[in-house]
C-alpha cells in the first residue's frame, strides 16, 4: 500500500505531501531540505 | 491550473470526501486493504487513491479524494476533489467528518449536500469526542441533514463497513435519495430561487448534471470554473447571476461569496449546537488555548510579552556571545596572527588583506552575525514546534482584519521575518495580482533575519532592547500603514486564508537543533563566504583609496539628509548584496567591532531604520523580478528607497530635537 508523508505547516496548519509543496519551480529543489507550504507560502525545514 | 475533463468509468463507485485530519485515509485503508493504486489526477500533481472492496458479493470501487476544507475551487486539491466528486456521478459520497470538530467539518458537508449527490456521513472519531465529553446525537444530525449518519472509529474499524453498506443501500434505492435542502437567509434564498428558475428555463443541460439550485449557488459565488463553463453557451445566465450577486453585495455590503460562506458557517453552527448533547469537557489545553489564542484581550498581551521575551533573549544572549567571541578572537587569533605577520615582515598589502579583510571580516561574522542568526533560528524553531507561531498568525490576522488587511495579506509579514526571498516566492500562492504586489512590497520592508542582525547588533547591543523594539515598532507601523494604503488604492479581489491551529506541543530539542542547522547551513554555505570576500574587496578598495569618491558622492544624502557619518555610504551599498554585509563592512571600514566609536545613539537608530527599509537585497530583487516582472520590481525598489530616505530624514530631525 502506498503511504505519503504528511507535512503540516507550522504557520497556517495546512497539511500537505512533499509533492504538493510550493517548491516545484525552485531551481534548488533537489539539494534543499526546506519545504514551502502551498497554502500560505511559509518556508520551513523538512524534518 | 488546466485540469482536463476526464470521464471516469460508470462502475459502482464510492467517493470518500472530508476535511484534512478526519481519519479519511485510515477509513480508506480499512475498506480497501491492499491493492491500492495511487495516481496523479490528469493534468495535475494532485494524488488520488483508488481501491476496491466487496460488499454483498459486489465489487465496489472506492476513490479517496484529497483532504479539503471546502469545495471552493481555490487550490489544486480542492479543484481535484470537486472534479472527482462531480465526474464519478452517479456515485455515493461517504463524507468523513471529525466528531471532535463537528462545526468546522459541517461546512464541507453542507457544500456536498448542495451538490445533491447521494451521501452518507461517517461521524468519525466518536471515541475521541467521547473522551472530551462531546456526545453527538447522530440521529438528530441525520434528521437535520436528511442523510444517514453512522458513528465510526476508523482506527478500530468500528462502523466503517456499516457506513459502506449504507452507501450501497442508497445506490440501490436510486438517485431519488438526496439530502435535505438547507435554507440560507431569506434574502439569499430569494436570489437563489430567481436564478434557479432562470436556469430551469434557459438551460437544458447543466454542467456535471448537478441540480439547478447547486448551479445557482455556485454562480452566485462566482465560482471561476463554473462561470467559465456556463458562459460558453449561456452567457445570459451568467450575466443574470452577476446582477443578483451584485444585489447581494449592495444588500449586505460584502462579496456575495463571502456572504454565502458566512451563512453556511452560521448553518453549521446552528446544527452543531443542536446535535451536541453535552458540552465539551474543558481540558487544561483548551483553557490554555482560550487564554492565549481565542480570547484576544488576553491573547494579544500574552503575544506581546512572548515577543518581548524572545527579543530580550536575542539581545542579551546574543550580546553575551558577541562579547565572549570577540574577546576570545582578539586574544587567541588576532594577537597571534599579528605577531606572526610582524615577525615575518609580511608585505603591507597582504597585511591589510589578512588583518582587515580576512580576520576583521571573520570576527564580524563570527561575533556579531552568527550569534544573533543562530539564536533567531533556534527561537523560530521553538515557536514553530510549540504551535505558538500559528497562534501569532491567528492573533495578528484578527488585528489586521480590523485594519482592512485580510487573511493572506498578513502571511508575508510573518514569512518575511525569516528571509524575504522565500516569502516573495511564496506570493505566487496568492490569487490576485493586486495581492501579489501588496505582499511583495510589504515583504521588501519586513526586517528579515539579516536586518534583525543589524538592528540588534547596533541598536540592541549599544542602546538596549527597548530601543531595538522601538525600531521594530517603526517597521511594523510602516508595514501596517503601507498595507492599508496599498489595499485601498489597488483594485482587485480580496482573498481569505484557511488556517488550522495545531495543538500545543512540547518541542523536541533534537528537532529544534536539526531545524536550526538546516536553516543555518544555508547561511554558512552561501552568505558567510560572501561576507569574507566582501571584506577582502573592501579592504583592498580602502587600501588603494578608491572609496573616497563613493563617500563624497553620497555625502549630501548620508550626511546632510540623514545625519549619518560619511563612512556609512559604502556599507549601505554593499548591503544590497546581503544585508548582513552592512554591519560587516562597517566593522572593516572603522577598524573596530565597537560601533559606539563611530555612531551617536541618534545615528544608530537612523542607520538601523534606513537599513531596515531601503532597497531589497540582490536575491530579493531576483525573486521579485521572477514573480512580478521588472516593472513592478523597479517600482517596489524605488518605493522602499523613498520610504527609507523619508523616514530616516524625519527621524534624524525628530531625534535631534528631543
Amino acid at each position: 500500500m502506498m503511504t505519503k508523508k504528511e507535512i503540516q505547516c507550522p504557520l497556517c496548519g495546512y497539511r500537505f505531501s512533499e509533492e504538493e509543496s510550493g517548491c516545484a519551480r525552485c531551481p534548488h529543489v533537489k539539494k534543499c531540505r526546506m519545504v514551502m507550504c502551498p497554502n500560505c507560502g511559509y518556508e520551513f525545514p523538512n524534518i | 491550473m488546466g485540469v482536463e475533463v476526464t470521464h471516469m468509468s460508470d462502475r459502482v463507485s464510492i467517493v470518500l470526501a472530508g476535511q484534512p485530519n478526519t481519519g479519511k485515509s485510515v477509513f480508506f485503508n480499512r475498506i480497501t486493504g491492499i491493492g491500492v493504486i495511487s495516481s496523479n489526477y490528469p493534468g495535475t500533481t494532485v494524488e488520488i487513491m483508488e481501491g476496491w472492496t466487496k460488499i454483498d458479493g459486489l465489487r465496489v470501487r472506492v476513490i479517496d479524494t484529497p483532504g479539503i476544507y471546502s469545495l471552493d475551487a481555490t487550490s489544486p486539491d480542492q479543484m481535484v476533489a470537486r472534479r472527482v466528486i462531480l465526474e464519478t456521478r452517479p456515485a455515493v459520497i461517504i463524507n468523513i467528518i471529525d466528531a471532535t470538530h463537528l462545526e468546522r467539518n459541517l461546512y464541507l458537508t453542507l457544500q456536498l449536500l448542495e451538490l445533491e449527490v447521494p451521501m452518507v456521513v461517517a461521524l468519525n472519531m466518536v471515541d475521541e469526542a467521547s473522551k472530551r465529553g462531546i456526545k453527538i446525537d447522530h440521529e438528530k444530525l441525520s434528521e437535520f441533514l436528511g442523510v444517514p449518519v453512522i458513528p465510526t472509529v476508523a482506527t478500530r474499524g468500528e462502523g466503517v463497513f456499516k457506513a459502506v453498506k449504507k452507501a450501497m443501500e442508497l445506490l440501490k434505492e436510486g438517485a431519488g435519495v438526496r439530502g435535505k435542502k438547507l435554507e440560507y437567509g431569506k434574502d439569499i434564498e430569494r436570489v437563489i430561487s430567481a436564478l434557479e428558475e432562470k436556469i430551469r428555463r434557459e438551460m437544458r443541460e447543466i454542467p456535471f448534471g448537478i441540480s439547478p439550485r447547486a448551479l445557482a449557488i455556485l454562480l452566485l459565488q462566482r465560482d471561476p470554473e463554473i462561470v467559465k463553463i456556463v458562459s460558453e453557451k449561456h452567457k445570459e445566465v451568467v450575466e443574470f447571476a452577476e446582477k443578483l450577486a451584485s444585489a447581494i453585495e449592495s444588500m449586505h455590503g460584502e462579496q456575495s461569496s463571502i456572504r454565502i460562506a458566512k451563512e453556511r458557517y452560521a448553518l453549521a453552527h446552528m446544527i452543531a449546537n443542536s446535535v451536541v448533547e453535552k458540552q465539551e469537557r474543558r481540558l487544561l489545553r483548551d483553557v490554555i488555548d482560550e487564554i492565549t489564542t481565542t480570547n484576544i484581550y488576553t491573547g494579544i498581551p500574552i503575544m506581546m510579552l512572548v515577543v518581548l521575551a524572545l527579543f530580550s533573549s536575542l539581545v542579551y544572549i546574543g550580546g553575551m556571545l558577541e562579547e565572549i567571541i570577540t574577546t576570545a578572537w582578539e586574544l587567541f587569533v588576532v594577537a597571534n596572527v599579528e605577531g606572526i605577520i610582524t615577525a615575518y615582515g609580511v608585505d603591507p598589502l597582504l597585511r591589510v588583506i589578512i588583518l582587515n579583510g580576512v580576520l576583521l571580516g571573520l570576527e564580524a561574522g563570527l561575533a556579531i552575525v552568527i550569534p544573533y542568526i543562530v539564536l533567531f533560528y533556534i527561537l523560530l524553531s521553538v515557536l514553530e514546534d510549540t504551535g505558538y507561531l500559528a497562534r501569532i498568525a491567528y492573533l495578528l490576522d484578527g488585528l489586521m482584519h480590523r485594519l482592512g488587511l485580510h487573511g493572506r495579506a498578513l502571511i508575508p509579514l510573518i514569512v518575511g521575518y525569516g528571509c524575504n526571498v522565500p516569502a516573495i516566492v511564496g506570493t505566487r500562492v496568492l490569487e490576485t495580482r493586486r495581492e501579489r504586489f501588496i505582499a511583495a512590497f510589504l515583504i521588501s520592508i519586513v526586517p528579515c533575519s539579516a536586518r534583525t542582525v543589524v538592528i540588534l547588533g547596533i541598536v540592541g547591543s549599544y542602546l538596549g532592547i527597548m530601543y531595538a523594539l522601538g525600531v521594530y515598532a517603526i517597521g511594523l507601523l510602516l508595514l501596517v500603514i503601507s498595507g492599508v494604503f496599498l489595499n485601498r488604492i489597488l483594485s482587485g479581489e480580496r482573498v481569505g486564508l484557511v488556517m488550522e491551529i495545531p495543538p500545543y506541543r512540547v518541542p523536541h530539542p533534537v528537532t529544534v537543533l536539526k531545524k536550526t542547522w538546516i536553516r543555518f547551513r544555508e547561511f554558512v554555505y552561501i552568505a558567510f563566504p560572501l561576507l569574507i570576500i566582501g571584506s577582502i574587496v573592501l579592504s583592498l578598495l580602502e587600501y588603494f583609496e578608491m572609496l573616497d569618491a563613493v563617500t563624497r558622492a553620497m555625502s549630501p544624502l548620508m550626511v546632510t539628509v540623514l545625519g549619518l557619518p560619511p563612512v556609512t555610504a559604502v556599507p549601505i551599498i554593499f548591503g544590497i548584496f546581503r544585508k548582513e554585509m552592512v554591519i560587516e563592512m562597517l566593522v572593516v571600514l572603522s577598524g573596530t567591532t565597537d560601533l559606539s566609536l563611530i555612531f551617536t545613539p541618534t545615528q544608530m537608530i537612523v542607520f538601523a531604520v534606513v537599513t531596515m527599509l531601503y532597497f531589497p537585497c540582490i536575491a530579493s530583487l531576483g525573486a521579485l523580478a521572477k514573480e512580478l516582472g521588472w516593472r513592478d520590481t523597479i517600482l517596489i525598489a524605488l518605493g522602499t528607497m523613498a520610504l527609507a530616505i523619508t523616514v530616516g530624514a524625519i527621524l534624524n530631525v525628530a531625534l535631534r530635537c528631543l
